[in-house]
């Protein structure tokens, strides 16, 4: 403490109703001015100042806290005392000494450091988050989100046809019937022939993308690298899409909800086996193997936890370990089932019961091409595939619905 | 896609420096008597184009991409039928313009052909080959200078 001669006028009367600021001399002015309003600010502490500072009685502090809320009690600017004469009150001060050069020495001090060491009170320069916010470091990683694909399967479900023209055609014949039990002597009839042809023309998916030469180059990731990738999946993606819908064109089955649970007894209403086991009946009764269900996950799911398919019906109860799947498996084998075919592009009601033979796909030809324009600056790829699944033969397969809800 | 995208090429694309009010990418762009861009109204007259999100900065100044040719991807401001030539609203936003021009055509029946900037052609995200009617507040396709 500091308690010395005052530099300053040691008597400084002013009014204690006293609204704005008055300083006690020049050098004192100065100082403040060059701090700045709030930057560097007095604070008068009527009574004891602090705990720890018990000597300080109505005394007024430098404040370097730029809300003037803590002094700095290595800086006591004076005390004051308020006397009374003939009715009026006055504040007596005593001035402590070097106001001025300290409060000089604690704005330097922050100019240049951002901090006064000692300072029992916070500067407005202590660096914070906000402070390095435009500046923080940056940890981008490799991984981009927004271009997750998933499986597709639904091309296990159809017999693929090479159409490198484009075109695939689909000759029919409808052969008439043996003839038997033919009498001795006559002359069987011959059996009927018919033909006729259907031409299929496939239809183009096309993935388009172009970026500038200016976003290539201040991309954060390989952009043209990453949607190519995701466009290609895509495509797999439409294709997918539109053997579900073609397969969803097969003649509709009603079947009754697998999820259903009876609320009196708790187990499961419904039995799939009988709506399954009803369309593969009429599949091979037209003459073909049935090879796969084909279903969206919600009825999926109803399946495999369907007390008469997971293990749990008493009467026919399917074997431990072989009917439930892991689930997270889009292509299983439940005993006494065709195999499982789970993909979310179906329909969230409808289970496709068929033969590989029903759907075919046209499979055409690829192209990749890259393309520049260098004199507008920006660069494109564009992949063209030519598809078309083509229900061929309706009798293979059979649309079950109403067998979710 | 959203507002200001373009949809396809081939197009022309313009800088310029921005006028009086409010721009917004995918708004109905016009030109003051300086050449700066400034918002569509239902009174602006020559040149329109589409208000790309591009931005070409030099020094303090922004100059904006504004699609004069090409497909791109605005906001109807009304019902539109596809191939149907539109123009600005008060807003800067897609309707389609008026055809039809009396036996004692007027001066306003006459000035819609400076206002006509493109054709409707489908909502974004129709399929190429089944364009619908676009409603208000819409993404649609508009082919800029094809009218």
């Amino acid at each position: 403490m500091h308690k010395a001669g005052p530099i300053v006028p040691s008597k400084w009367n002013i009014n204690p109703n006293a609204t704005k600021t008055v300083f006690a001399n020049r050098k004192s002015r100065m100082a403040y001015k060059n701090g700045g309003e709030g930057k560097n600010s007095i604070i008068y502490l009527p009574g004891f100042a602090d705990e720890d500072h018990r000597e300080f009685v109505n005394t007024a502090f430098v404040c370097a806290d730029t809300i003037g809320r803590k002094p700095d009690y290595s800086m006591p600017i004076a005390s004051f005392e308020t006397k009374w004469e003939h009715g009026v009150p006055s504040l007596d001060h005593t001035f402590y000494d070097h106001f001025a050069s300290a409060t000089q020495e604690i704005d330097e001090a922050i100019e240049k450091f951002g901090y006064k060491a000692g300072l029992e009170a916070a500067t407005a320069n202590i660096v914070n988050s906000a402070t390095i916010d435009a500046t923080k470091s940056l940890n981008i990683l490799d991984r981009v989100l927004g271009l997750q694909t998933r499986a597709y399967i639904l091309e296990m479900a159809v017999t693929k046809i090479d159409a490198p023209q484009l075109v695939f055609t689909v000759d029919t014949y409808s052969e008439g019937s043996v003839q038997g039990k033919v009498p001795e002597l006559i002359e069987p009839d011959l059996q009927g022939h018919t033909e006729s042809r259907a031409t299929k023309v496939l239809y183009k998916n096309v993935g388009h993308i172009a970026e500038s030469e200016e976003a290539t180059m201040k991309a954060s990731h390989n952009t043209a690298a990453l949607r190519e990738n995701w466009t290609i999946r895509d495509l797999a993606r439409v294709l997918n899409s539109q053997i579900s819908t073609e397969m969803e064109t097969a003649t509709d089955v009603a079947g009754s909800d697998w999820g259903l649970v009876n609320v009196t007894y708790g187990r499961s209403t419904n039995k799939p086996g009988d709506d399954i086991n009803g369309v593969v009946s009429t599949i091979e009764g037209n003459g073909f193997n049935v090879d796969y269900l084909a279903m969206h996950t919600r009825p999926g799911t109803d399946f495999v936890t369907n007390d008469w398919v997971n293990g749990l019906g008493t009467d026919r109860p399917a074997p431990p370990g072989i009917s439930a799947p892991i689930w997270g498996q889009k292509i299983f084998n439940i005993t006494g089932f065709p195999q499982v075919l789970i993909d979310i592009a179906k329909t969230n009601t409808i289970c496709t019961v068929g033969s590989k033979d029903a759907v075919w796909l046209g499979v055409g030809p690829t192209i990749i091409a890259n393309y520049e324009n260098v004199i507008a600056g920006y660069r494109g790829k564009v992949i063209k595939q030519w598809f078309f699944p083509f229900l061929s033969q309706a009798g293979a397969i059979r649309d079950l619905t109403g067998i979710s809800a | 896609m959203a507002l200001g995208d373009i949809k396809e090429g081939p197009f022309d694309l313009i800088y310029r420096a921005k006028g009086a009010g409010t721009i917004t990418a995918g708004i109905i762009i016009a030109f003051d008597a300086n050449g700066l861009a400034i918002p569509a109204t239902a009174t602006t007259y020559g040149r329109h184009g589409i208000l790309t999100a591009m931005t070409h900065v030099v020094g303090a100044t922004t100059y904006y991409g504004i699609l004069m040719r090409g497909k791109v991807i605005a906001e109807a401001g009304a019902a539109i039928k596809p191939n149907a030539p539109v123009e600005s609203d008060a807003n800067g936003d897609v309707i389609t313009a008026p055809t039809t021009i009396s036996a004692g055509y007027t001066q306003a029946e006459i000035q819609v052909l400076w206002r006509v900037f493109g054709r409707y052609i489908r909502k974004d995200g129709d399929n190429q080959y089944a364009p619908s009617d676009a409603a208000a507040t819409d993404a649609i396709v508009i082919d800029v200078g094809d009218h």
